[in-house]
Formats: structure tokens, C-alpha cells, sequence
């Protein structure tokens, strides 16, 4: 919150526009922890949104879960759902927010998208090496006496 | 009235009440049949009018203990609604296990009670008769474990990885 | 402006009624909580508070973390307010130890935690001004919070998560430079608080949108568990800075600030005027700042000695082999206690149950924003839409120290 505000103040690098529906906005920052009860919300939030759209994973419990090693904390959302840009810190500052939105900007201009066209190439359909080294277990063990 | 004489007044009562101290604090570990009433008694004969806090504690591996599970109600009197000035605490201990996991509610005395047992049923599975609405609060209806308890893992059993992948082909 | 109010069961059998879903993503909820409303007009007939969107098993981690360690965890719990929940837990540590902090220790502590106060009512504050439409005083209050981060950065070198205080002591001494900040902090503050009270305490949107909503009633109050700035709102004049004074509270001279009408504007208003306060106990504690170790002494064998200790002195040297070693720690009895602190939001208290090594075998957090946001379909009930947000904001609900 304290990027947006007075000192660090985020509308300088044209990109302050908060969005209270997904259906307008083509940025998700994911701040902070995401949990399991979070992440099919987050996944309907980010199919909401409409091409051509970008995530940053912000903070180090967004990217990797963190000191949150437990069992109710997604181990980073990039294993659910794509991310272009990590910011590191746990919080991060916001200057490390205000480069990441830099960076951003820097890599649309590179490599661009109108569509989402130019993602839908064998190559970058390759699952996160993250994920090949942990199986997705698809039938977890019901345990307890309810 | 002082909180010895209180603590006075009960152990005479109730014979199966033992009292302890530490540091400071005064607890009462109570059995589980007169657990109910012993906390009506507080809070309507002797002014502990505040329930700050009702947890659980799971003693599956803890040195000397007996019991599984102790529940711990912390009370306060702020003698505000009697104007007592005073303040004082206390800790009511009720010990559970596994044969039989509930309790009678303490709802109807501190309506506050409401959310605190909630959590306790999501993370220890304590059921709490006479609850208005036992569901699970903190985890997913759909969450199986009782997180809390000492034989659950911190990493838990792979729910967190139990999720479709989205990539960007999709969407 | 009391409605008539409908039942619950009344509520299910209505089938005009709309049902809204709120959040868990919606900005003006600021973290992650869920409402479903049931709407009647724009008039909310009940609300079902659904949480637990950011639950990542913060006392489960207590169970593995050391007490030292756990406090990096305890700055994640009530992120706009870290240092108060440092101490709070570190508090409850000392108190299953048997710790007597130094003067010189509880003065800064005491100081850092109102210091916390300011800030948390700051945001507090502000944000219930950006949700009813009071942006310039959103602005004023994150100018005024960027200050006291600065002060904290300089002290503990973090902006954000202190992680300041340890086990019989604080991580660095009080700086001068820290304390020529925190006075220069005491010279300017007020003028930006009257500024604040300028801009909105007679703006008749704000007032129109936060007199009469989300009353909650003495009783009420006492009866839901509620504490802090809530409570006090309604009337409740329980203060644990009075009640049962810790750290250094007992030597200052402060007042509990109340209010009688128990709705948003008192909440606002209490918030305020806690603040003024909070600046009364700090100017009078920063210039009285015993002189002193800020740890306590090295034979009690729980805080890590200085370099020259170790170096020097053979009790220095055993203290720290016996702190460092992993198989070595404190000594910790097998008991359990609860100890709370007046937090900014309310009475902020750790049940630790203590089993022989450093580590506690439970440690369970008392949240305020947990008992306070049970309260909210009461509120609401009766309510317009509109005022969803206003109520949200005067509780002050805080979602990682509520789903913890």
C-alpha cells in the first residue's frame, strides 16, 4: 500500500490505475502468502482477466512460500499459475515493487504480446522446473476420526 | 471478594478441582462433567465477566501427561458491568480424550465464545454440543486433518500441492 | 438510525433477497476476508463472515521454531503494527521464564510499542478515510507512518518486519540518532494530527457516513470478548496499560481515552485520541530513559552476551557456547502461562506452553482481529451497503492476525 501513497508515490511511472475487478485490470500483483483456500480464487481471479495481462509474485512467501513452510501454504504460486516477474524480500520495499513494474514495462517492450499469441509456442509450454521435481500428488490421504 | 477466596469457594465446592499456581496465574483443572457448571458459577455468582481466550493444547508427547487434550478457558473479571473496579484472572483447564471429544458449549455464557470454539473444532476436532453453527472456520469445508494436533505434520499430508495447473496457453 | 431488524431464519425464507459476495479479493476489504451479504434493497439483512484466505498455520510453527526464532513469524501476524507483537511475544516468553527485564529495556520497549500505536492508528485512520472517501487524509497519515518506519529502520534496521526484540532483552541498544529522530518525530507529529482532525471531524460526508453505523452496545462489547479500541469506543474502560501495567506504564502519566456512542465515528475518534496519548508517553519516556544494559545480566543465560563478554569474561564465553549450541538453550519449565499487552488493536496475548527446551510446545495467539471481526454481522445488520466498508475499516481488521 505504501507504494501507492504519498512518498513513494507509483503514478510517477504511469501505472497506479487500481482496479477493483479483474475483468478491467491486465496486472496481478500477488502480495504476500498465497494459502490453499486462496489459490482457486486466485486462479479464477487470473482466468477473469483479460488478455493481454501479466502477474508479478511479490514478496518471498508469494514466490516460494517463504519462512511458511506449512501445511496450509502454497509452496509458490508459479506452480499454479504463470508469473512473469519476481520480486524478491519479505516484504519487499517499495522501490523493489516500483523496479519490478519498471522491469515489466522494460520486458513488454522487448518480446510484446497483443494476444498472448507469442506464448502459445511448444516451448513455453514446458511445466516449471519446480514442478518436475515434486510430484503433484492428486489424491491426498483422508485422515482423523470426521 | 479476592481471587483466593474465590478459588476458596470453589475447591470447597467441588472437591475434584485442583488448583494450581504459577508465576502469578491461578488455574483451576477441573473434570469435564463439572466443567459447564463451574464456568456459569464464575461468570454468574463471581463476576468473570470476560472470556479473553479459549484454546486447546494437544499433550500427545508431553512429559507426565495423562490426558490428551486440555482445553483452556482464560476468564477475567473487569468488574465493569458490576462496577467492582477490580481485576482479576483466571484459567479454567478441562482435560479431553480421544474416547470422548466434546464438550458442552459456553456460548450461551459468552456469546464471544462463538468463533473461539469454532477454531478449536477446525484445529483440534473438539466438538462443542450446543454450538449454534460447528463448521470449520479457518481451514477449507473440504480439509480433512486437525492441523493442531501433535500427530499432524507442519508440512502437512499434500493438500497444499492438490491443485490444477494453470499455464499460459490457457485462460 | 435503528431498522428493523429481521431473523435469520426469517433472512433464508425471504426469497426476494439478493445474495452478495464480498471479497476475498476486493480492495476495500485491504486484505483477504470474505462477506456474504444477504441484500434486501441496499439494505444488508445478514452478513456471513467466511475467513481463513490467508490461514498458513502460524502456531503450528510456533511448535518448531525457538523462542528467538518465532518473532520473525510474530511480524508477519499484525503486519501494521510489528513491534507490538514482538513484544507481546517475547513478553509471554519472559514471563514463562521468569525474566525480569533491565529499566533501561522496558523503557524502550515501551517506547517502540507506542511508537507502534501511532503507527497502526495511523493506518487505521487513514484507511477508513480512503474506504468513505477522505483520500487527502489517507495521504496525510502514510506520510506520517513512512516517519516512524524510518525511526524503526534506524533502530532495528528493518522498515517493515522489526523483529526487535529477544529473550531478556532487545536485538541493539537505543541509538542518540534514534532518539534525535523519534524527538523530532514528537515536535512535528501533532501538528500533522490537528491537521488531520481538521480535515475530517466536521467534513459532513465523513461524519454522515460514520455517526449512528455499526453501534455496538457496552454489553455487547463485554460479552463478545471485545478489547482495545473497540471496546473502549463503547464504554468498556478496560486498558491493560492501566489494569494491569507492564513493562514501564506505570511510571507515565497518561489517560485511557473512552467513548460512549460505540459506533464508527467513536472508533475514529478514539483512535485519535489514543494517539495523542501514545505521543504523551513517549515524550515523557524518551527523555527518562534509564541508563544501563539494555539486555539482562549474563548469568541469567538467555540473552547473548556483548563481543568483550565473550572474550574477556569466562561467564561470558559459557553463556554464549550455551546459547549457540543446538543441543544446549534455555531452561524452560514444564508450565504454561498466558501473558497480553494492550496492542494497538486490542488485548494481544500468548498462551506458551513451555517443555524443557527452547523451543514452546504451544503457542497459541489471543488476535483481537479475530474476536473483533465475530462481531461484525452485528454490526452490519440493519445497514446499507456503503457502510459495509465503513464498519470494516473502524474494526480494523487486520486478515493475516486474524486467520493467522
Amino acid at each position: 500500500m505504501a507504494t501507492g501513497a504519498s512518498r513513494h508515490d507509483l503514478a510517477r511511472f504511469g501505472a497506479e490505475v487500481f482496479r477493483f475487478s479483474p475483468r478491467q485490470c491486465d496486472l496481478m500483483i500477488v502480495a504476500g502468502r498465497v494459502v490453499m483456500k486462496m489459490l482457486p480464487v486466485l486462479q479464477r481471479i487470473w482466468q477473469q482477466m483479460h488478455e493481454p495481462k501479466w502477474c508479478i509474485s511479490m514478496g518471498a512467501c508469494a514466490s516460494t512460500g517463504g519462512v511458511f513452510d506449512t501445511y496450509s501454504v502454497v509452496q509458490g504460486i508459479d506452480r499454479f499459475i504463470p508469473v512473469d516477474m519476481y520480486v524478491p524480500g519479505c516484504p519487499p520495499r517499495p522501490e523493489q515493487l516500483i523496479q519490478a513494474i519498471l522491469d515489466l514495462q522494460d520486458k513488454i517492450q522487448r518480446e510484446g504480446t497483443i494476444s498472448g499469441l507469442e506464448f502459445k509456442v511448444p516451448s513455453r509450454q514446458q511445466p516449471k522446473r519446480a514442478l518436475l521435481e515434486l510430484p503433484v500428488i492428486n489424491n491426498p490421504v483422508a485422515v482423523g476420526p470426521r | 471478594m479476592q481471587l483466593l477466596e474465590i478459588v476458596t469457594a470453589i475447591t470447597e465446592r467441588h472437591p475434584g478441582i485442583v488448583r494450581s499456581e504459577f508465576r502469578g496465574q491461578t488455574r483451576l483443572l477441573v473434570p469435564r462433567e463439572e466443567a459447564l457448571d463451574l464456568l456459569r458459577a464464575l461468570k454468574e455468582q463471581f463476576g468473570f465477566d470476560l472470556l479473553v481466550d479459549l484454546t486447546c493444547v494437544d499433550y500427545l508427547n508431553y512429559r507426565d501427561a495423562v490426558d490428551r487434550f486440555g482445553l483452556v478457558y482464560l476468564l477475567a473479571n473487569t468488574g465493569l458491568l458490576a462496577n467492582t473496579g477490580s481485576s482479576q484472572r483466571l484459567t479454567v483447564r478441562v482435560m479431553l480424550n480421544d474416547s470422548a471429544l466434546e464438550l458442552p458449549s459456553v456460548t450461551g455464557l459468552w456469546p464471544g465464545a462463538d468463533w473461539m470454539e469454532r477454531e478449536v473444532y477446525d484445529m483440534f476436532g473438539i466438538v462443542f454440543q450446543g454450538h449454534p453453527d460447528l463448521r470449520r472456520i479457518l481451514l477449507p469445508d473440504e480439509f480433512t486433518g486437525f492441523p493442531l494436533r501433535k500427530d499432524y505434520p507442519l508440512q502437512g499430508r499434500g493438500e497444499r500441492h492438490n491443485f490444477p495447473v494453470i499455464t499460459r496457453g490457457q485462460a | 438510525m435503528p431498522l428493523t431488524l429481521a431473523s435469520k431464519a426469517a433472512a433464508d425464507s425471504q426469497d426476494y433477497l439478493w445474495t452478495l459476495n464480498f471479497g476475498p479479493q476486493h480492495p476495500a476489504t485491504h486484505t483477504t476476508l470474505r462477506l456474504i451479504l444477504k441484500l434486501d434493497g441496499e439494505r444488508v439483512v445478514d452478513a456471513i463472515p467466511d475467513i481463513g484466505y490467508l490461514h498458513s498455520g502460524f502456531e503450528k510453527i510456533g511448535e518448531h521454531l525457538d523462542f528467538n526464532q518465532y518473532v520473525t513469524v510474530t511480524d508477519r501476524m499484525n503486519y501494521i503494527s510489528p513491534m507490538a507483537n514482538n513484544v507481546a511475544w517475547h513478553q509471554a516468553v519472559e514471563t514463562l521464564l521468569g525474566i525480569e527485564l533491565t529499566p533501561r529495556c522496558k523503557y524502550v520497549r515501551t517506547i517502540v510499542s507506542e511508537l507502534a500505536r501511532i503507527s497502526d492508528h495511523l493506518l487505521s485512520t487513514g484507511a477508513m478515510g480512503l474506504d468513505v472517501g477522505a483520500f487527502t487524509f489517507f495521504l496525510y497519515a502514510f506520510y506520517q507512518r513512512e516517519r516512524i518506519y524510518d525511526i524503526f529502520e534506524s533502530l532495528c534496521g528493518a522498515r517493515f518486519t522489526n523483529s526487535y526484540t529477544r529473550v531478556g532483552g532487545a536485538m541493539h541498544d537505543i541509538t542518540p540518532l534514534v532518539v534525535e529522530k523519534i524527538r523530532d518525530f514528537l515536535r512535528t507529529f501533532p501538528e500533522t494530527l490537528d491537521d488531520m482532525e481538521r480535515l475530517v471531524n466536521r467534513n459532513r460526508i465523513f461524519v454522515d457516513r460514520m455517526k449512528g453505523v455499526g453501534v455496538l452496545s457496552r454489553e455487547e462489547a463485554i460479552a463478545g470478548s471485545a478489547s482495545g479500541p473497540v471496546a473502549r469506543a463503547s464504554g468498556v474502560t478496560r486498558d491493560l496499560r492501566k489494569d494491569e501495567p507492564y513493562l514501564a506504564y506505570s511510571d507515565f502519566d497518561f489517560q485511557v481515552c473512552c467513548a460512549r456512542a460505540g459506533d464508527c465515528f467513536a472508533r475514529y475518534y478514539v483512535r485519535m485520541a489514543e494517539m495523542r496519548e501514545s505521543l504523551r508517553i513517549v515524550s515523557q519516556a524518551i527523555e527518562n530513559i534509564p541508563a544501563g544494559p539494555i539486555n539482562v545480566a549474563v548469568g541469567e543465560r538467555t540473552a547473548l552476551p556483548t563481543k568483550p563478554q565473550v572474550y574477556q569474561t569466562i561467564e561470558g564465553t559459557i553463556t554464549h557456547f550455551e546459547l549457540v549450541m543446538a543441543n544446549r538453550g534455555f531452561e524452560v519449565p514444564h508450565e504454561e502461562v498466558y501473558a497480553a499487552i494492550e496492542s494497538p488493536n486490542g488485548e494481544l496475548g500468548f498462551y506458551v506452553v513451555g517443555a524443557g527446551n527452547d523451543v514452546a510446545y504451544r503457542a497459541r495467539c489471543r488476535p483481537p482481529s479475530f474476536i473483533h471481526f465475530s462481531l461484525f454481522p452485528r454490526l452490519i445488520r440493519g445497514h446499507t451497503l456503503s457502510d459495509v466498508v465503513a464498519v470494516l475499516g473502524s474494526l480494523n481488521i487486520i486478515a493475516a492476525e486474524l486467520d493467522r
